[in-house]
């Protein structure tokens, strides 16, 4: 929903809500207060017009009851031959009548005949009394028969109708109504005293007012007073209406025995106060005065309902235009700014409109401040892009990256120099076709096996690794992986050097070493033979002309065959190095003992002559070739033995676990060397001593160290001069730790 | 023992064959050194009939012309020279050389040694060994 809609929908519904509670509220107060008011005062007018019915009626039994205590029986006893029986009576009657208007007739009827005895009545034009002279019988007239019964003083009262005359309704229609009273002559009921009573006035007296309107029904609910003429008493033609036919909500007023009031909804869906009292006219009909009046409080409802209606219509405009106005005004700048966003970052001069007022412009400024930023970052990284993919392709190693469907992803130029494919042919086919043919079935599997536990490490540990290049040709390789870990998988990087050029490195030096081993050996062989010639000789002269040979050429031949002695041990030794590598078997388990044994019984006699004290520690098993270890432990216990002080010799061979490697020490008391010297003593034909003082040719420790390197181990020497010395070496462990 | 000892020495070094010839004759058994300086004429030797048989063959194995090893081999493919016992005497005591040596049917290899009493000493032990505890054929 848009931005203006919103605004638009909420200001409208803000305003409708507003006028909707106001409306509600104004109708709670009129319901509460006003409306109950109305009611009551509209229930205590009908109760003053039926009390005033009431009034009259009871006047009207005054009137006969009056006529009653006249000495009426008298005449009524009088014989017929009396000419004028009522004479008594007669002034009264016509007095009455005079006074009273609204009585028509006034008449005596003798019982049990039901024969009239004695009437006066009105003129109908002039209003004049006078005497009846045509008496009629009123036997059969309901009122007679309702007469019969009463007891002395009691008034009947008719129901109030439209008067007749020879059965048929007189007109202008007139209602009436008959007050009866017995009259009786000691205990007898002799005859009866009637007088009808123009209840018009009365009727017109009720409906006489100047606020709404005033029905009078009688128990049936026919209308007995109405506004229009045609409906009252309309039941005396005809079929008649009742008020329940007319207006069926007012019934439950109506029908009750008590006075009541409530608002109704009118006849003309307008809203009225309708009161209803039941008036029992004494000895009579009961009637029912209903009152209706518009409900004015009612009325101010509606109208105000209907202002709120139309202001809140006028103001919800209003707000829908505001709404409009200010959606549009502030959208205008929004949609800019967001077509301008969604072409970030670029060089283009987007419209940002910067110089909107207020807090719209502060967001284009700080927008457009993001786009350089986002641009400058951009060159920034692009920069940095260009330089990393500068480093991967320039690289001499040549790179691959591969998906874990074995897909390559990326490479380098070396990549395609090395295998001899292009670009576009690695990429995106499978890194299987750079593995040689014959191992192309395996390596999915060794692919997979690397997935299962990805880290960093060399491809193949041990193995030679060739790859295969277009022309198929093999290259050995040695392959370095790296997982990445990516969104939705691992690529990895295979990092793949070419080895061709170490490999023939490797060949070579291998080869030269076993030329050099070879001329060493052939050499000091080849040596030995002339030398061995110079040394007998040389005896032999010394032997066999021995008397005829001066002191001089004695010393001569002693130095010739002391020279030849050296040379011979100097070969000897050089073969001795030369066939450390030549001569030495594969290592095995061996037990070090057993070799300290061998040495041990070798140096029985330099032992028992300096007297030595030789010691161990306990020695694990080690990986070594047994007579090459034997010469170690040989060589470093001789040159303890060798190289003692004054004290007979202390030697003490140590053996600790260092991880996989089992370092030995062999320590002795003698007389040390200066720390300086330490690291040349196994260079070969290094000696710190001069010619003389101590015997040897100095290719002891080169020997010894060329060993434990064969071995894959390490030697070194900690010493001081006069503080003893301890050769330490390391050789493969042969057991668990 | 009656006759004297016939050696064949085969050595081309000039100096260690008179050692050995002079150690030998000089020795306490009455013995006759034969010295040829090749493998060639060893054989050659061998094959004439109008020299003695010797009873053992000191042999050196750098040689000119047919080597030490060759030498043996031709010996042992004989059949009527197989069973004379030779007596292998290099001045080389490599390890592949004397196991060669042994494989090859040599009955003895002693290195030359350095010294003159030290190969004198050799010799006589060769000498005595072969001539006074071993039995020839």
């Amino acid at each position: 929903m848009s931005f203006t809609s919103r605004l638009l929908l909420s200001s409208v519904g803000l305003v409708a809500l507003t006028a909707l509670v106001l409306a509600g509220v104004a109708d709670w107060v009129v319901r509460d207060s006003l409306t109950p008011a109305e009611v009551e005062r509209q229930l205590a007018l009908a109760r003053a017009r039926a009390q005033d019915l009431e009034d009259r009626v009871l006047g009207l039994r005054g009137d006969v009851t009056m006529l009653a205590h006249l000495p009426v029986a008298a005449g009524l006893a009088a014989p017929d031959s009396d000419a004028e029986p009522f004479e008594m009576v007669r002034p009264a009657f016509q007095a009455m009548m005079q006074a009273k208007p609204s009585v028509l007739q006034a008449r005596v009827i003798a019982l049990p005949s039901g024969e009239e005895r004695l009437r006066f009545e009105r003129d109908a034009a002039g209003g004049e009394v006078r005497q009846a002279t045509a008496l009629q019988s009123k036997a059969a007239r309901p009122y007679v028969q309702a007469g019969m019964d009463l007891a002395a003083g009691e008034v009947h009262l008719s129901p109030l109708n439209l008067n007749r005359e020879h059965g048929a309704v007189q007109q202008p229609p007139r209602p009436v109504l008959r007050a009866v009273t017995p009259v009786f002559a000691g205990a007898t009921r002799v005859g009866l005293v009637v007088i009808n009573v123009d209840m018009g006035p009365a009727l017109a007296a009720l409906s006489a007012t100047p606020l709404g309107t005033t029905y009078l029904v009688d128990e049936q609910g026919r209308f007995l007073v109405h506004p229009d003429p045609a409906v009252a008493f309309a039941h005396e033609y005809g079929p008649g209406v009742t008020i329940g036919q007319r207006w069926p909500a007012v019934t439950r007023l109506t029908a009750a025995d008590a006075p009541g009031a409530a608002v109704l909804g009118g006849p003309n869906d307008s809203d009225v106060v309708v009161a209803a009292v039941p008036v029992q006219l004494a000895g009579g009909p009961r009637v029912t005065v209903v009152t209706v009046q518009p409900a004015s409080s009612i009325a101010g409802v509606n109208r105000s309902r209907a202002l709120s209606a139309w202001g809140a219509a006028g103001v919800g405009l209003l707000a829908a235009l505001m709404a409009l106005f200010w959606g549009q005004r502030l959208a205008r700048p929004l949609r800019a700014m967001t077509a301008a966003a969604d072409r970030f970052p670029t060089d283009d001069d987007v419209p940002l409109p910067v110089d909107e007022p207020g807090e719209m412009g502060v967001l284009a400024q700080a927008l457009a401040r993001m786009n350089d930023k986002i641009q400058s970052q951009n060159r920034a990284l692009s920069e940095q892009e260009r330089r990393f993919r500068a480093v991967v392709e320039e690289s001499p190693i040549a790179k691959f990256l591969v998906d874990d469907k074995h897909h390559i992803l990326l490479v380098n130029r070396r990549a395609e120099e090395l295998f001899g494919y292009s670009r576009k042919e690695l990429l995106g086919s499978s890194i299987h076709r750079l593995v040689p043919e014959g191992q192309r079935d395996v390596h999915p599997g060794f692919i997979d096996g690397y997935h299962q536990d990805p880290g960093p490490r060399p491809m193949g540990p041990g193995r030679e690794l060739f790859g295969q290049r277009k022309d198929g040709a093999l290259v050995p390789v040695e392959i370095g992986l790296n997982p990445l870990p990516e969104q939705g998988g691992t690529v990895t990087l295979a990092t793949v050097v070419d080895v061709s050029e170490r490999k023939g490195r490797e060949d070579e030096l291998r080869r030269s070493n076993r030329e050099l081993e070879q001329f060493a050996y052939v050499a000091s062989h080849d040596l030995q033979e002339p030398l061995r010639m110079v040394a007998n000789y040389t005896e032999l002269l010394a032997e066999r002309y021995q008397d005829k040979l001066d002191d001089k050429a004695q010393t001569f031949i002693h130095f010739a065959s002391d020279g030849a002695r050296r040379m011979q041990r100097l070969i000897s030794d050089l073969l001795t190095y030369s066939r450390v590598g030549t001569e030495g078997k594969a290592p095995e388990r061996f037990d070090p003992a057993t070799a300290l044994r061998w040495v041990q019984q070798d140096l029985r006699a330099p032992i028992a002559a300096t007297g030595a004290d030789i010691s161990h520690d306990a020695l694990p098993l080690v990986y070594a070739d047994g007579t090459q270890l034997g010469q170690v432990l040989q060589n470093l216990v001789g040159n303890a033995l060798k190289f003692c002080g004054d004290d007979a010799p202390r030697i003490h061979i140590g053996a600790a676990r260092e991880g996989r490697w089992v370092r030995f020490s062999v320590q002795d008391n003698g007389i040390g060397m200066n720390p300086e010297h330490t690291g040349r003593i196994f260079d070969m034909f290094q000696r710190l001593h001069p010619v003389g003082t101590y015997d040897g040719s100095g290719i002891g420790l080169s020997v010894t160290k060329r060993i434990i390197e064969r071995h894959g181990g390490r030697i070194w020497v900690e010493s001081e001069i006069g503080g003893g010395t301890t050769f330490f070496f390391t050789l493969p462990a042969a057991e668990d730790a | 023992m009656s006759r004297s000892v016939n050696f064949l020495l085969v050595e081309d070094n000039a100096g260690d064959a008179f050692l050995v010839k002079d150690a030998l004759e000089n020795g306490a058994i009455p013995s006759t050194v034969a010295v040829v300086h090749d493998g060639a004429a060893a054989l050659t030797r061998l094959g004439d009939k109008a020299q003695a048989s010797p009873d053992l063959i000191i042999l050196d194995l750098n040689l000119p012309k047919l080597d030490g090893r060759q030498v043996l081999d031709a010996l042992k493919a004989h059949p009527d020279w197989c069973h004379i016992p030779v007596v292998m005497f290099s001045s080389s005591d490599a390890h592949n050389d004397i196991v060669e040596c042994y494989r090859r049917g040599a009955s003895c290899y002693v290195p030359k040694p350095m010294g003159l009493d030290r190969f004198r000493a050799v010799i006589r032990s060769v000498e005595r060994f072969w001539l006074e505890v071993a039995r020839l054929p």
